[in-house]
């Protein structure tokens, strides 16, 4: 039997939600739950899912409110994107792996980081408000559940085996929220780091990445567009992925 | 035999005190041990493995029944070894350097150590060099490397590669998994096994160790 299932929780909305409110384009937001990439089977399925029927809906609007293109606020997300299709919407990603590279601004500067602080564990605003992220009180809450699902014995076996890996990273890497940050949000990334023993990181956020990618322009080094007709398919380079010419006809798909 | 059958039912609810007490009972009826081992506790982790394959268990589940298999094991280890019965092959595995994540690299383990094979466990962030020098020490047939970040997943090549440029190239074969890894970057990457889930490369692993 799984842990219960985690809420539904989007991590990015206050930054979207601003650049949004923001923008000069118009705008429609759907929301996916965070958590989606722990089953990149799923996620894809989802995203696919959310193409097609902003695709399909955008055929029934009179042409004057019809969608220029499909933007999604999704990196690789462990590989999720890959074989994504696009039928009449242009579908718009930028060229990093996750959230934690649009939260810093950009693919180099996560890179960077991954380099500079190896181990690190990322948290944010969005993670910590709706994101579950690790802690004493969900170590806690899942510690229960196993004791009564499998007893007390199994129950210190299984959490210590599925927590093991909290004890391989060294860094807590707090996300400044450009918008502003709540103290207790900023109290929790370090009692989390005092509870796991590692060290307290703070590394500014930086909205650039976001607000070009809701914004525009999207230079082919930061972001594919993949045009109608066309599939996302994986290059395993730094630039992530590149878009091949996609016949839904004669597929069947 | 319905005391191999206990044992199968109490190893697959993880019930640790019973596998044991079962296991030991069974060497006092005299039944051998490798017909202990391969009826009674490697057929409940056939079982455990088919059904977390159809999600009808799922993590804590596979765990559980695996830590009561090495208990039970550890009982049945000096018979085996008196017996001469060996490990059908030998598979050093690993996370790929950079990468801290463990929990499905264990659980692959497991599986495998279900099905009787030796398994040499490098652990987390593990360099290539490292990967291949204890393929070297251990007379390992199977390489099986993890990643779970898009960020980490490259290694996978250089360990491919690197195989293939020494002399392990056409004794050792390289199994590639994780929540990012596809079949479409096995074959890129010309790794030679992926598997979806960890019951699925333990029956890899044993069909590469046998063939």
């Amino acid at each position: 039997m799984p842990l219960l299932p985690d809420p539904i929780h989007m991590v990015m909305a206050r930054q979207l939600s601003y650049l949004i409110s923001q923008s000069r384009n118009i705008v429609r937001p759907w929301w996916l739950r965070q958590s989606y990439h722990n089953t990149p089977d799923l996620l894809h399925t989802q995203l696919q899912s959310l193409i097609d029927q902003i695709e399909q809906e955008n055929e029934t609007l009179v042409p004057t409110e019809r969608f220029d293109q499909i933007v999604l606020a999704y990196g690789l997300c462990s590989n999720s994107v890959i074989g994504l299709c696009s039928r009449s919407l242009p579908v718009v990603l930028p060229r990093c792996d996750d959230c934690i590279a649009l939260l810093l601004g950009s693919a180099e500067r996560y890179q960077h980081f991954f380099q500079k602080l190896p181990g690190t564990y990322w948290y944010t605003t969005g993670r910590i408000e709706q994101g579950n992220p690790p802690c004493r009180a969900r170590y806690e809450r899942d510690r229960a559940q196993y004791v009564e699902l499998y007893g007390e014995e199994n129950a210190e076996y299984l959490m210590e085996h599925q927590n093991h890996w909290l004890h391989n990273y060294q860094n807590c890497g707090y996300i400044t929220c450009p918008l502003g940050d709540l103290p207790e949000h900023i109290e929790f990334a370090k009692q989390v780091s005092r509870d796991f023993g590692w060290t307290y990181q703070e590394i500014p956020g930086d909205l650039a990445y976001l607000s070009r990618l809701i914004n525009g322009p999207w230079e082919d080094d930061q972001f594919l567009v993949c045009p109608p007709h066309s599939k996302i398919e994986a290059d395993y380079t730094a630039q992530k992925f590149h878009s091949i010419p996609w016949n839904p006809e004669t597929t069947g798909a | 035999m319905s005391i191999l059958n206990d044992i199968s039912d109490a190893l697959q609810q993880g019930r640790v005190p019973k596998v044991k007490e079962f296991v030991q009972q069974a060497l006092d009826e005299g039944i051998p041990a490798s017909e202990i081992l391969e009826q009674g506790l490697l057929s409940g982790m056939n079982t455990i493995g088919e059904k977390f394959k159809n999600n009808e268990v799922f993590v804590p589940e596979v765990l559980i029944a695996a830590r009561a298999m090495n208990k039970g094991t550890e009982i049945l280890r000096p018979h085996l070894v008196a017996a001469g019965v060996e490990d059908k092959g030998t598979v050093v595995i690993g996370t790929v350097k950079g990468d801290l994540h463990d929990i499905g690299k264990n659980l692959v383990r497991m599986m495998m150590e279900g099905k009787g094979l030796k398994v040499i466990d490098l652990g987390v962030d593990v360099p290539v060099e490292r990967f291949l020098d204890a393929a070297r020490e251990n007379h390992a047939q199977i390489i099986a490397c993890s990643a779970l970040l898009t960020t980490t997943m490259g290694e996978m090549r250089n360990i491919v590669e690197a195989v293939e440029d020494s002399e392990l190239k056409g004794k050792v074969r390289v199994m590639i998994g994780g929540a990012p890894i596809t079949q479409a970057y096995c074959d890129q990457i010309g790794a030679d096994c992926y598997t979806p889930d960890a019951a699925s490369a333990a029956d890899a692993a044993l069909q590469l160790c046998t063939a």
